[in-house]
């Protein structure tokens, strides 16, 4: 059953007389609980691909179904609803917020969705030992090594439970020994977690361990 | 929605104290700007309870009763007849802290060796202490002996100026109602003093009723009824309901109609402030803006990420906005706490403006300024200045709520 469809997407981008076509046609689609990776060399499209899937970027032309639901016919504030509800990211640089320490960065989709001060912090200590950062929890992201703040950052993706996560080169700025760890953890919690996850990276050794890997080579699908 | 106002008002919080360098600068601004307006508000207190209470002082009140066409001929003729019933009722008047009539004769006081023009001023002993300067210069309790036997009161400046003594004889000449020069001899019974520029010289007292008898007044005919209030606030409504029962040939006047000059320069004054409050407001309120915005455009980023996670675009706008409204009541209580004290220590020991005072002795200015504090009018002009710069602040918050969430996190500053 598929988790994602992407039909015949193009993105393009114009500036004054001259179009550019990051993507060009693209299809694909990935099974739920699947771990995907996109992947292809740099300016081969795949994260104004990811970006789409995610809603943080709107397609030319297209459609993208990701649970059933056509995310291009979504207004603003439906998508922000549907990135709320459905959907979890991991950035390449963290993007943790400084002044905030790792447990509550970790609670801010809970309390976005509602959940009270309690619940919120027994789910995100829950996440926060999954990811092996038990004791962590009040340190500040400066007080963390890159390999930690990406825990926390995956802890936040997935504390809400979201249906699909999506990482933008998420072992990018982390060294062998930590992308390794990285890419075992996501494996594990998305068996736990019951989530499907798509990554971009142009990464061989990420590549090699995805479940379903998408070539992307100048806006087009090549496998 | 309320787990979200308070997701993005701890945000805010978070990120105020973080930024502290940059806003600890905004928040001195506004506080010594609350401070400044603070202190002038209460100085301008000072100054405008300095110039009304000279103006009761000296014999004016808050209101005046009088015939309308003295404000132009000081002709005694000039007069109006009130009776005690009518007195009654004005003193019964809510705001009304006392109610009292004189006479006043313009006339010539020679001694051996000087004469002067003067105001003989006939007062209702008993009712004149509750109005005038007289209640706090002089012992009410000795009217009744300094009028005995065509007694007067002067002042020690008019005593030095007609080279007499105290209990000394001055003979007064000047018209009667009926135009008939008069001449009387009078018997300076006692003295008064009074730091009010020129009442020590102008006015010598004696009781009404005398007066009345000597300069032919027929029964309750007077030239003026005095009137003083409890608060300001209650000049128009006293007003209104004086005219109700105002007696024939008269006409009733607040203190600013008969002082038109002090008036005149009091509104100037106010108006002065007004435009020193508005630069002050705008100087405090634009930087405030500006480090707003420049603090959005270095954390576009940030709200690309708060999109991202879920956070819709109008709770962006009111996580600056409460970044500016913490930094502003940060600001506004600063400034408000130190303005207050600051106000209440110079209302005890003075301002010494000596130096420049001296031109101003004659609006009742004296070489002492003791700022005056209004804690309503300080709150309400501390709340315009939040509301402005609150308002000022709507700018950088819109367009941060205005950006895209690809948009904002390719802004990530390296």
């Amino acid at each position: 059953m598929s988790m994602i469809e992407v039909k015949n997407v193009t993105k393009k981008y114009v500036q004054g007389k001259l179009e550019n076509f990051a993507l060009k046609g693209v299809s694909f689609s990935v099974n739920l609980g699947e771990f995907a990776v996109l992947s292809g060399p740099s300016g081969s499209g795949k994260s104004t691909a990811l970006n789409i899937l995610g809603s943080l970027d709107a397609a030319s032309s297209g459609n993208v179904f990701i649970d059933g639901e056509d995310i291009t016919v979504k207004s603003s504030f439906e998508l922000s609803e549907f990135r709320l509800q459905k959907l979890g990211f991991i950035f390449q640089s963290y993007n943790l917020f400084p002044v905030l320490n790792a447990i509550e960065n970790v609670c801010i989709p809970l309390q976005l969705k509602g959940y009270s001060k309690k619940d919120r912090e027994e789910m995100a200590m829950e996440v926060l030992a999954d990811v092996g950062l038990s004791g962590f929890e009040k340190r500040k992201p400066m007080e963390l090594s890159g390999g930690q703040q990406q825990r926390v950052a995956v802890a936040r993706a997935l504390v809400s439970k979201p249906k699909l996560i999506l990482g933008d080169e998420p072992t990018a700025n982390l060294d062998t020994k930590n992308a390794q760890g990285l890419i075992e953890l996501m494996k594990d919690m998305k068996n736990k977690y019951k989530t499907t996850i798509v990554v971009s990276s142009h990464d061989e050794d990420v590549i090699k361990q995805a479940e379903k890997s998408i070539h992307l080579r100048d806006g087009l699908v090549v496998n | 929605m309320l787990t979200n106002i308070l997701m993005v008002f701890n945000l805010a919080v978070k990120n105020v104290f973080s930024n502290w360098g940059k806003n600890k600068t905004i928040v001195t601004i506004l506080a010594v700007s609350l401070i400044l307006i603070q202190f002038l508000i209460s100085l301008s207190e000072g100054f405008g309870l300095q110039v009304k209470t000279f103006a009761l002082d000296s014999l004016v009140g808050d209101l005046k009763i009088i015939n309308p066409k003295s404000r132009v001929d000081s002709s005694i003729k000039l007069n109006f007849v009130i009776d005690d019933s009518t007195l009654d009722k004005i003193s019964k008047i809510e705001g009304v802290r006392g109610v009292t009539t004189r006479i006043n004769i313009p006339l010539v006081i020679k001694s051996e060796r000087e004469f002067k023009n003067v105001v003989l001023v006939g007062i209702n002993t008993e009712r004149e202490k509750d109005i005038s300067f007289l209640g706090k210069s002089y012992n009410p309790n000795n009217f009744k002996e300094a009028f005995k036997d065509n007694g007067i009161l002067i002042g020690a400046d008019l005593l030095k100026k007609l080279k007499t003594k105290n209990h000394f004889k001055v003979v007064a000449s000047g018209p009667d109602v009926n135009e008939k020069l008069i001449e009387k001899a009078f018997f300076i019974n006692d003295v008064f003093t009074t730091n009010i520029p020129n009442v020590s010289e102008l006015y010598i007292f004696s009781d009404i009723k005398e007066v009345a008898k000597t300069f032919g007044f027929k029964q309750n005919e007077v030239s003026e009824v005095s009137i003083a209030l409890v608060n300001q606030k209650y000049m128009e409504s006293v007003k209104a309901e004086i005219k109700k029962i105002l007696p024939v040939n008269s006409e009733i006047f607040e203190w600013g109609e008969l002082m038109k000059f002090l008036k005149e320069w009091l509104d100037m004054m106010f108006i002065n402030l007004l435009v020193f409050f508005s630069i002050v407001f705008l100087a405090a309120s634009f930087p405030l803006s500006n480090t707003l915005l420049i603090s959005v455009l270095e954390r576009v980023y940030q709200f690309g990420i708060l999109q991202a996670l879920g956070l819709k675009k109008p709770y962006i706008a009111i996580l600056i906005l409460f970044e500016a409204i913490i930094i502003l009541t940060i600001g506004s209580v600063i400034g408000l706490v130190i303005g207050v004290l600051l106000t209440m220590v110079l209302n005890h020991v003075g301002i010494d403006v000596s130096a420049f005072s001296q031109g101003l002795s004659g609006i009742g200015i004296s070489d002492n300024l003791y700022p005056v504090l209004n804690l309503m009018t300080t709150i309400k002009v501390t709340l315009l200045l939040f509301v402005i710069a609150t308002v000022i602040s709507l700018y950088p918050a819109i367009k941060a709520s205005l950006y895209s969430p690809i948009k904002a996190l390719s802004k990530k500053l390296n």
